[in-house]
């Protein structure tokens, strides 16, 4: 039993991938839910949609690679590119002309690529715990994983888990210590059990495929920021302050870039929208309402 | 930072033993949410009331032995006529006539007692896990219960626990499993450690005083079947605590109305607040005021 049960629920195929949304139906805005990796799926966002979908439209898909979508593999059919065409497919597939998008984690690359590509489409970014590269202060624990990305390890163990050998032999160890690392509130037992199973619908081929594509053709510091202060559109960001994932400085400077909101989480990690889903769900609310609802 | 906030609190002393109180919300008609074992005190009720008391005028108190009550150690004062005679007090004090209580475990025997004793205070009942001797327990609960005051052994595990020595050795120890116990559902750390939390607030001596009162002179059965106000029994089907057929005989001697939760422990208020809260709100409105 859900809180709340989409209006329509279908599925594209797009250039042979199956990708699955659902619509909810309500007065405009449309909110489009993006999903950051084939490491969850639209279910990351289900502390929002019941509350949110009661407000505005609001509209999920499950990204390639995961939930009710196509499990193609390969780097070539992970990349941003192709993540920022589904979700651009989705908006047309589903009779969208103009959404808000909500992003976490990586999506808000995605997010950032589609707002930057169409600005009559993108009418303004809700960016949680946002994945950006560049921003904010440098994270070691991932540019030491990232640096032994394709060797083989002895016995890796802990952020050296984020490997393509770890992640494909060892998949449900590196998720599980991802999500516990990522889960830093207590008494998340359920948000954990959630997020391990959700991933462990896809596999470590997928997953590490994805994470190889994401870095193809990345853009330059100066490229990133010259995106993003080409934005005219308005944004929300929010960032818990112990956030392991994306440090929340990523968020301060997204906020500073664009002249967005910042709404910073004291005490939450990357998963705040799981486990603080009131003041998450409040602050979208109520941005959403200030932008597009008021006189 | 809480949900609600009490709009009186106070404090109200009956032979030497002082009970702390809360009145929160402001509505025409009063529910009292009774204590439970004095192992907790009444934050257990905090799912209950800030939704209640949107609607309600709540009454709560720390029954004595824990919370901002006295750590009494006189077994008198711990029967249920006793616990009925506290309640009678706190309403007094808050200038209360008639209520609706609503009674977790033990506390629903405190609760039938009260409207056995002062039936024209009382318009209705709700009995949450009802944990009273009404069908047998567990053979294994049984044999523990036997062996409450003998010494425990070396390896002790499990309901061995429930055991006056084993309260004095490792009183924490006990809590946190006879918490696990009540809170089978998954996903339960937070209440578990809440309930643990408000175990430390009192101990074992209270505990044995508590356990040492003698049983009410009326049998339980013909206590429940002389009740005259209308009765909603709310049971887990799962609880390891109070088995869900003493529930299921509460409700048919009371001649009341039986809410099964599936797959429910013995707290299910804490739990599944949101589906106990509107049942206790529907029996409230079903109720003649």
């Amino acid at each position: 039993m859900r809180a709340t049960t989409p209006t329509k629920t279908a599925s594209i195929d797009r250039a042979g991938v199956r990708i699955h949304y659902e619509v909810y139906d309500n007065e405009g805005p449309t909110l489009l839910l993006v999903p950051p990796s084939p490491i969850t799926h639209s279910r990351i966002y289900k502390a929002q949609i019941p509350y949110l979908a009661r407000h505005f439209r609001v509209v999920t898909f499950d990204g390639r690679g995961n939930g009710r979508s196509g499990r193609p593999e390969g780097i070539e059919v992970h990349t941003r590119d192709e993540n920022v065409a589904d979700l651009m497919t989705v908006l047309e597939r589903t009779g969208t002309e103009e959404a808000v998008l909500v992003a976490h984690c990586h999506a808000n690359w995605w997010a950032l690529e589609a707002a930057s590509r169409h600005p009559d489409r993108v009418i303004g970014l809700v960016a949680i715990e946002p994945g950006i590269p560049y921003l904010g202060e440098p994270q070691p624990h991932w540019r030491e994983a990232g640096a032994a990305w394709d060797q083989i390890l002895e016995s890796p163990d802990g952020w050296q888990l984020f490997n393509r050998h770890a992640i494909e032999n060892r998949h449900r160890d590196w998720i599980e210590f991802f999500f516990e690392a990522q889960l830093v509130e207590p008494h998340s037992s359920k948000a954990f059990e959630d997020a391990v199973g959700w991933a462990m619908e896809s596999t470590g081929r997928i997953l590490a495929d994805s994470e190889e594509a994401q870095e193809m053709g990345a853009p330059t510091a100066d490229e990133i920021r010259a995106i993003i202060a080409g934005l005219d559109i308005p944004v929300l960001v929010i960032h818990g302050d112990r956030d392991v994932c994306q440090h929340v400085t990523k968020g301060r400077e997204l906020a500073a870039l664009t002249g967005g909101q910042l709404v910073e989480m004291a005490g939450s990690g990357h998963l705040a929208l799981a486990r603080d889903p009131v003041p998450v769900n409040l602050a979208i609310k109520d941005f959403v309402y200030q932008k597009w609802r008021l006189p | 930072m809480r949900a609600a906030y009490p709009e009186v609190e106070g404090v109200v002393e009956r032979d030497g033993v002082k009970l702390s109180y809360q009145v929160f919300g402001r509505g025409d008609r009063t529910i009292l949410l009774l204590p439970t074992w004095t192992i907790i005190h009444s934050r257990f009720w905090k799912m209950q009331v800030p939704y209640l008391s949107r609607h309600y005028r709540v009454v709560t108190y720390d029954g004595p032995g824990n919370g901002g009550s006295d750590r009494v150690t006189d077994p008198d004062r711990y029967t249920f006529d006793a616990y009925a005679q506290d309640a009678v007090e706190v309403l007094d004090a808050c200038g209360i006539e008639r209520v609706v209580t609503v009674g977790l475990s033990l506390g629903a025997g405190y609760a039938a007692r009260l409207a056995r004793n002062a039936p024209d205070r009382v318009t209705g009942i709700v009995m949450v896990g009802p944990s009273l001797p009404l069908t047998p327990s567990s053979p294994e609960r049984e044999a523990t219960f036997q062996k409450f005051t003998a010494p425990y052994p070396e390896d002790v595990d499990g309901w061995g626990k429930y055991n006056l020595a084993y309260w004095y050795d490792d009183y924490q120890d006990f809590t946190r499993f006879f918490f696990e116990q009540c809170f089978n559902e998954p996903h339960s750390t937070k209440p578990i450690e809440d309930a643990v939390g408000w175990a430390a607030d009192t101990g074992p001596e209270v505990l044995e005083a508590e356990a040492s009162r003698p049983e009410p002179s009326e049998p339980w059965t013909e206590a429940l079947e002389s009740l005259s106000c209308p009765v909603l029994v709310i049971h887990g089907t799962r609880d390891q605590i109070s088995p869900y057929e003493r529930g299921v005989e509460a409700a048919r001697l009371t001649r009341g109305t039986l809410m099964t939760m599936t797959g429910s422990g013995h707290i299910p208020n804490t739990r599944d607040p949101v589906r106990v809260n509107l049942a206790i709100r529907r029996f409230v409105e079903s109720v003649a005021s």
